[in-house]
């Protein structure tokens, strides 16, 4: 399963690239993404109203709904910290980077107005390698490491791009746990990133 | 962001009344096909700038590696928290 992930997104990438694919379809990318957004966000509601043992589960009050995103979010900030003494940018310029959550547009375009293009370029790629990382790492941090930590590397996109492997490899609970995180994420990242710019 | 919240309720609310498992097998294959699908027009999203190669030469690896220290304290992070303040085994 993991292989054909991987080459659903470099086959993509290569079509698009080489200008292989019809125009409608690259013009409505946007659209198309939205689509299947929202056809597995349906499926994920589904599959759970049709678990009635899940369900239970999953309005019981957890911790580590809370306990998760926290680790996340220092795990995150701390890792751009300890970063910048082995490349060539701030610390606060490195924390702020790393602050995306591998929300890319929004990181890339905030960087790019207050700070400098060249940071911005730094954003963007940072944190679309952060969600590819997700995409290709969750299976093996999901066996190795547990349900919790296989949340963590997807930050904001585990409401969304990153949420079906995340179903997938570690299971309906830590999706919902990754749903929860992304919404939080996806509200926090605009104050967090404020604070190294 | 309301209307992913929305999307999940929309597949929730008429699923409590079907039986338990309804319709399992559709549902693992539609999964499938919108977990790739989503990632193909992903990729097609990244290959459409004419630029992209260009931003990997400049900065790819700055970019990379703060990825990776990323991705490998926020993991590490989340199983301390998780031993600090999860339910402790029985």
């Amino acid at each position: 399963m993991l292989i054909i992930l991987i080459v659903s997104v470099v086959t993509g990438a290569f079509l698009s690239f080489n200008g292989l694919l019809p125009e409608v379809l690259v013009n409505n990318n946007g659209l198309l993404v939205e689509a299947m957004l929202y056809l597995m966000l349906f499926l994920i509601g589904f599959d759970l109203g049709t678990s009635r043992a899940g369900l239970k589960a999953t309005l019981k009050p957890d911790r580590y709904l809370i306990i998760v995103p926290a680790g996340t979010i220092a795990g995150t900030i701390f890792g751009g910290f300890l970063c910048s003494f082995v490349i060539d940018l701030s610390a606060m310029d490195s924390m702020a980077v790393a602050s995306g959550f591998g929300w890319y547009s929004f990181s890339a375009v905030i960087l790019a107005k207050v700070k400098s293009a060249e940071l911005g370029a730094i954003a963007f790629l940072s944190n679309v390698i952060r969600e590819s990382l997700t995409l290709v790492s969750v299976p093996f941090i999901a066996k190795y490491f547990g349900q919790y930590a296989a949340i963590a590397p997807g930050g904001a996109t585990t409401m969304d791009v990153t949420l079906p492997v995340i179903e997938k490899f570690a299971g309906r609970r830590a999706a919902l746990i990754g749903f929860v995180q992304g919404v939080l994420l996806t509200g926090l990242t605009p104050f967090i990133i404020q604070l190294f710019i | 962001m309301l209307y992913y919240i929305l999307a999940v309720i929309a597949g929730l609310i008429p699923s409590l009344f079907l039986p338990e498992g309804y319709l399992g097998h559709v549902r693992r294959h539609l999964f499938t096909f919108s977990l790739v699908g989503l990632l193909f027009f992903m990729g097609v999203n990244l290959g459409k700038d004419p630029h992209i190669l260009e931003k990997l030469a400049d900065y790819g690896l700055t970019s990379f590696i703060i990825s990776v220290f990323v991705i490998v304290f926020s993991v590490a992070f989340v199983l301390l928290f998780v031993r600090l303040f999860g339910k402790k085994e029985c």
